[in-house]
């Protein structure tokens, strides 16, 4: 499976007056299953805006979103259906994503349904609770009937995670999902991140302004500013050998834990 | 005498029409003239309640109860009336938070936010744009073009802008103590990078006590020469920065860390507090009691 964005740009209107916002301009990005790539920048990069494109939640201005050489504009109805299941997001806001009056059993198990991946209630509560125990929410008993509210910012990340591998997908679109959390729990996450591409063979667009995280945990690396995509590699040339002065000046800016004598 | 001393001091916040917690339990802190002081901890680990304890900013519910003693010099604030907290921040204490967006008036010009916050006696000028102290400041916090800034409402300026407004604001009363509450945490890196810099030119020009409020161990690294560390609405350890980051004593100091820097560390495995050892630390911080 491969998902790349060909040439895509992305135009809004203005707020205010005729002018108009170049949130993304002609990006080339591709995605596989079992590889982390990372998109990073900083706000009103276009990074969230190039990651709602890859969820094909945005009608380009122009280019392509193509999963296996067919153009999302053109896909049959069944092919869509398809890109549905394997491209999935978590996004940041754990809070924000999570129903505050469905608990965590139902919003899992209403998706599982939607998408018939299991029919019958045994079913659908095996596979949630599936879900649960890969992102490591055991014994599902204890979480099933929790509200977000009666969860730690980590443990609402998770269920976000598990919402999003009970569907099987090979491609994960994560949007910050760890930048909000405790040092710890970060870990935790990352962790869990990782060990589903060693076991379910997941690939991951993790878009982030955490250079450290990314250093951490991607193969390669997208660097975007003002909407383009300025600079790509490994993340290994990347960090060691970044050739854009912006590349230079981000990774000129992070702070170490090191004590200044 | 310490400038400002904390003394076992205790905040019990309302959950629930019949529930409470106590988000600080039995802290003490000393800062003198000066200092640069951290508290870290994760998030709910009571630093920024304590830090709004010390500025008298905690919601003004009567089931919020604050136990112990908060002293200015000989001034005893725990239990002071309103009118004594307010002549406390309108002089000696200046808070910044970490989002400029909600502190700032939306419909009042910049320069007219700075100059309400200085001393009525020291302002000059028809207003605030001709106002030579609100040109001052502003410049102070390396804003590019004063006057023209203070002409500007805050949703004309960027982010890191608008919290170096913050930070004038904060300043413009030359206060003795700035508490920082997460000043960076809701910015870019490069342009963190250049706020704690003004921070720190700042309150070093100006020989003003620092106290920074941050879940970051390398912006506390950066900025400060003593560290608090809490858990669970407890001091569980503190010392210099440099030796509470490099030889942690504290079980939890050194969980945080080990976690912190496997998120870092090029040859370390990725590494999060196992619910075992955060089951033995609760034990140990809280003796079983939450």
């Amino acid at each position: 499976m491969l998902l790349e964005v060909r040439n895509a740009s992305k135009t809004f209107r203005a707020r205010r007056g005729a002018g108009q916002v170049h949130a993304v301009k002609s990006a080339n990005l591709t995605a596989r299953p079992g590889e982390f790539v990372a998109i990073v920048g900083e706000s009103g990069s276009g990074k969230s805006t190039l990651a709602r494109i890859l969820l094909g939640l945005i009608p380009l201005s122009s280019g392509t979103v193509e999963l296996d050489g067919v153009p999302l504009s053109r896909m049959t109805r069944a092919q869509r259906t398809h890109y549905r299941l394997n491209v999935q997001a978590v996004l940041q806001d754990p809070s924000g994503s999570l129903n505050p009056r469905k608990t965590v059993g139902r919003s899992i198990g209403e998706i599982v349904r939607l998408h018939r991946i299991a029919a019958t209630r045994e079913d659908v509560a095996a596979k949630v609770a599936e879900a649960l125990a890969h992102v490591g929410l055991t014994p599902a008993e204890h979480f099933l009937h929790r509200y977000p509210h009666e969860l730690s910012g980590g443990q609402r990340q998770r269920v976000l995670i598990a919402r999003a591998i009970v569907l099987n997908p090979q491609i994960i679109i994560a949007d910050e999902a760890v930048s909000a959390l405790d040092a710890s729990v970060k870990a935790g996450v990352l962790n869990l991140m990782n060990s589903l591409t060693q076991r379910l063979g997941i690939g991951y667009v993790f878009i982030t302004h955490d250079l450290p995280v990314v250093k951490k945990v991607a193969q390669y690396v997208y660097v975007m500013k003002s909407g383009e995509i300025v600079e790509e590699g490994p993340t290994k040339q990347i960090f060691e050998d970044a050739r854009h002065p912006y590349t230079q000046s981000l990774l000129a800016s992070a702070l170490s834990l090191d004590v200044p004598a | 005498m310490a400038f400002l001393q904390v003394e076992n001091l205790s905040v019990h916040l309302p959950t629930g029409p019949r529930r409470e917690i106590e988000a600080v339990h039995s802290v003490s802190l000393d800062i003198e003239r000066g200092d640069r002081v951290g508290i870290v901890g994760e998030s709910g680990s009571g630093k920024s309640i304590t830090g709004r304890a010390i500025a008298g900013l905690l919601p003004t519910n009567p089931r919020v109860r604050v136990n112990g003693s908060i002293r200015f010099g000989d001034r005893e604030m725990v239990g002071a009336p309103a009118r004594a907290w307010d002549e406390i921040r309108s002089q000696t204490v200046g808070m910044i938070f970490q989002d400029p967006s909600t502190f700032l008036n939306p419909v009042m010009k910049v320069g007219q936010q700075v100059r309400e916050a200085i001393p009525a006696a020291r302002r000059s000028g028809r207003d605030a744009a001709s106002d030579p102290r609100v040109l001052e400041v502003l410049a102070l916090v390396g804003l590019p073009d004063a006057a023209q800034v203070a002409q500007r409402f805050p949703h004309e300026l960027s982010g890191g802008m608008r919290q170096r407004v913050l930070i004038a604001i904060a300043i413009a009363k030359t206060p003795d103590l700035i508490i920082a509450d997460e000043p960076t945490t809701a910015l870019d890196a490069t342009v963190q990078a250049k706020v704690l810099a003004t921070l720190d030119d700042t309150v070093r020009q100006l020989g003003t006590a620092l106290i920074l409020i941050s879940h970051d161990l390398a912006v506390v690294a950066n900025m400060t020469d003593r560290v608090y560390v809490m858990y669970a609405g407890r001091v569980v350890e503190t010392g210099t920065t440099r030796q509470v980051l490099t030889d942690p004593r504290h079980p939890y100091t050194q969980a945080l860390l080990r976690s912190v820097r496997s998120l870092t560390d090029e040859d370390t495995e990725l590494w999060s507090i196992p619910p075992d050892l955060r089951r033995e630390i609760d034990e140990l911080v809280t003796g079983g009691v939450r």
